[in-house]
């Protein structure tokens, strides 16, 4: 053998040596990790408060010692990333971003924890009395536990541009409901718009199926229409109830929106129909309370100055006679996985990105895109609302808001309103009539309540979750 | 005996990698098609149901719909993609002037990611997009819900767009095949007389048919699980427009997370591409041994 060759002891030898300091390596490297400041990993939805939350993160890491590692994702993305970590039981994630629309199917799975004991042992540092009740009841309480904490709380409201309607000869919507503002009124304001030179009367979502759901189901909710014959409040009674002569009447109005709307409002997402109120000749709309901040820029998160900035102002969204106004509530929470391993830590962290403090700074913080409240001193602060002058309608709007009536979260709820979504879409296409389309919603709804077990009669037991009972809950949680 | 089994021995770790990696997850789907197992309800299986999944798929009043789509957009995408990418490979193959720099620059759009890509021509589609300036300019009458916004332009936009993605693909491919026919031949067939069609039919064609094939069955398979640009264009609509199998199918697992279904949805999809394909092969590869 010469002496420039490999024995196969020496290779052995050589491999078991590597092997060995490998593993030791290894293991210093998970002892110094040890010794390292505790980290937690934050997965969340890039809406706006992601953002704000970037350019804070480093105070709280000053402050706690805790090192907080932010992912981003889309809309599409997350729901799926998160169904699939908890399936395979991962351990990674320790503070997750959820829709209200997530929530119970996390809680039922036990996929998320109930927070009810963080709470009220630290109520004196959280203050669950300064949440605004309404918002927790549409967004964080399932089953009488808080399940998640908000990161941002989003209501309907009225935009409308200041000059055309002073061209138009309108009066302005209110920033308190009023007699007269009712849907009726909105739709022969954007009628009289429409006749306006070069501007469309109003602008609406339609791309399916989720966001023409979030739009319509405002418009749908105001009417008096509803999902199921008797949900939240018990006993739940899941018999679909959607082809009502309400929600008839709420589909035609809705088509006749998009017969004054820009005619490609039709695949519409959410921020298309703010980015064209933003830069186009559009009347007045109604949506998310994001956009009143959103539209102050020329696209969505867009460095360039809307056009039509300082020209936009605001109201609450229009009622119908004889019906208690109900508004949407939406939005994303801070949730902790059953699976995470820094649960205290997770904690520490919603504590401080939910207090009135973190938001504040949110707020203040440049670029300023953000004032999606949720704790009631943040609504009485002056600086604030001078930056942002919508917050006392923002508030009121609030106040008439329960998400759980106007999109009713029910663990399957995804899959209604994919069908639902899709349905609607095709009536502003003219591939259906509002008759046809809910006749046919109906029946899907039927079908897949049937195969889920929720009708005939719920498999499931109920709770009568009103906002009565989220209140009582609150004041527990801070005694 | 040993000289019969020994070769198999040493297949056996290939053969059970190739199980664990393609036959695992078909079986695991194949198994949980025939379950109630949806994680919106539940975190586990609740039962079997025997063909159920399978029915619903059929029921479902998007199946045709986006069956016929499906098969549309394939067809006429791949054959697009076939056509104009033969065009450019020959061009390339006349090595005219500047045709190293566009043979670069032609494999740009294969690179990018598709949602990149839906996100651009979704930009360019708009009324106000340069795109639908450039079709108005022409004399075009666009729709007025816009290209993405009419059922009757929508999917031809997604045509397009997948189209000027994947013909440099075609293009790259056809180019190898092209230099690979020995240059004697050509020559030869010069030297009789052979006009140019008649070179590119009875002499290029002949040698690249092999490769044509499998190219065109690689893109045929790509393209009829198309997601991502449809996704980002259109979202399947308007009303069901632009709705395809594929995007049915995402829906059904990664929205719905009827994981029952979905692996129902995705049988039915492997069992009209294992019949179109194997249609195709019996066709295109008669005389070869495969």
């Amino acid at each position: 053998m010469s002496e420039d060759r490999i024995s196969r002891r020496t290779f052995l030898k050589g491999l078991g040596t590597s092997a060995l300091a490998f593993g030791f390596s290894t293991f210093l490297r998970r002892q110094s990790a040890f010794a390292q400041d505790p980290s937690i990993n934050f997965l969340t939805i890039q809406d706006p408060f992601f953002f704000s939350y970037e350019e804070l993160l480093s105070e709280f890491e000053e402050e706690t010692g805790i090192q907080v590692k932010l992912q981003g994702r889309s809309t599409d993305e997350i729901h799926a990333e998160l169904v699939n970590s908890f399936v395979a039981e991962q351990k990674g994630l320790d503070v997750v971003g959820i829709d209200q629309m997530w929530l119970s199917q996390y809680a039922e799975n036990k996929w998320i924890i109930p927070l009810d004991e963080y709470i009220k042992d630290d109520n004196d540092e959280f203050k669950p009395e300064e949440l605004v009740p309404e918002v927790i009841h549409s967004m964080n309480e399932w089953r009488g536990s808080i399940y998640s904490i908000p990161s941002c709380a989003y209501t309907m409201l009225s935009f409308y541009r200041k000059d055309l309607f002073e061209e138009a000869g309108l009066t302005p919507p209110p920033e308190q409901q009023e007699d007269w503002w009712t849907w009726d009124k909105h739709l022969e304001y954007v009628r009289e718009l429409d006749k306006l030179e070069d501007v469309d009367g109003t602008v609406i979502v339609g791309a399916s199926p989720v966001p023409i759901v979030h739009m319509y189901s405002q418009l749908q909710a105001s009417k008096g229409a509803r999902w199921f014959e008797q949900f939240p409040e018990s006993p739940w009674d899941f018999t679909p109830t959607i082809n009502s002569a309400e929600n008839r009447e709420a589909l035609e109005a809705y088509k006749e929106l998009y017969d004054h709307s820009p005619a490609e409002s039709i695949s519409y997402v959410w921020f298309d129909a703010g980015t064209a109120f933003s830069t186009q000749d559009i009347g007045l709309y109604y949506w998310w309370t994001s956009y009143a901040y959103l539209m102050r820029r020329a696209g969505y998160m867009s460095d360039e100055k809307s056009p039509n900035f300082g020209k936009i102002d605001y109201g609450v969204i229009p009622h119908q006679p004889e019906v208690d106004q109900l508004t949407s509530i939406g939005g994303f929470s801070f949730g902790i996985p059953r699976y995470s391993q820094s649960k205290n830590e997770a904690w520490e962290f919603i504590k401080w990105a939910s207090s009135t403090e973190t938001q504040k700074k949110m707020a203040v913080t440049e670029p300023q895109l953000f004032s999606d409240f949720y704790r009631e001193p943040l609504y009485e602060d002056e600086e604030l609302e001078e930056l942002y002058p919508w917050l006392p309608v923002q508030r009121e709007a609030f106040a008439k808001g329960n998400g759980k009536l106007v999109r009713p979260p029910i663990p399957i709820y995804t899959t209604l309103e994919g069908f639902y979504g899709s349905e609607l879409n095709k009536v502003l296409a003219g591939n259906k009539s509002p008759e046809k389309a809910l006749e046919d919603t109906q029946k899907n709804f039927e079908t897949t309540l049937k195969q889920n077990f929720y009708i005939p009669d719920y498999s499931g037991e109920d709770y009568n979750d009103t906002l009565e009972n989220t209140e009582k809950l609150l004041q527990d949680l801070a005694s | 005996m040993k000289r019969k089994f020994g070769p198999f021995l040493f297949l056996l770790p290939s053969i059970g990698l190739l199980m664990a990696i393609l036959l695992y997850p078909l079986g695991f789907s194949l198994f949980y098609s025939f379950q109630n197992w949806n994680l919106q309800i539940s975190p586990i299986p609740q039962g079997f149901v025997g063909f159920t999944n399978y029915v619903m798929a059929f029921r479902d009043p998007h199946f045709l719909t986006s069956l016929t789509n499906t098969m549309f957009i394939t067809f006429i995408s791949t054959t697009l993609q076939l056509v104009l990418g033969m065009g450019i490979a020959l061009l390339l193959n006349a090595r005219l002037k500047g045709t190293s720099l566009v043979r670069t620059l032609i494999i740009l759009p294969v690179t990018i990611a598709p949602l990149v890509v839906g996100f651009i021509f979704r930009y360019m589609l708009y009324s106000d997009g340069v795109l639908s300036f450039i079709l108005r300019t022409l004399g075009f009458s666009l729709p007025e819900a816009g290209i993405l916004g009419s059922g009757a332009t929508a999917i031809w936009a997604i045509i397009f767009t997948d189209t000027w993605q994947w013909t440099p693909f075609f293009a790259i491919i056809l180019l190898a095949g092209l230099q690979a026919i020995p240059t004697h031949i050509l020559e030869a067939a010069k030297v009789d007389g052979a006009s140019g069609l008649q070179v590119f039919w009875y002499i290029m064609l002949p040698h690249l048919k092999f490769v044509l094939s499998i190219v065109l069955m690689i893109r045929f398979m790509k393209t009829f699980n198309l997601f991502d640009i449809i996704h980002i264009l259109t979202r399947g609509g308007p009303g069901a427009a632009t709705r395809t199998l594929s995007y049915n199918l995402y829906y059904a697992g990664l929205r719905y997370f009827n994981v029952g279904y979905a692996s129902a949805l995705a049988w039915i999809m492997i069992a009209i591409v294992i019949v179109l394909i194997n249609i195709y092969i019996a066709i295109a590869f008669k005389e070869k041994e495969l």
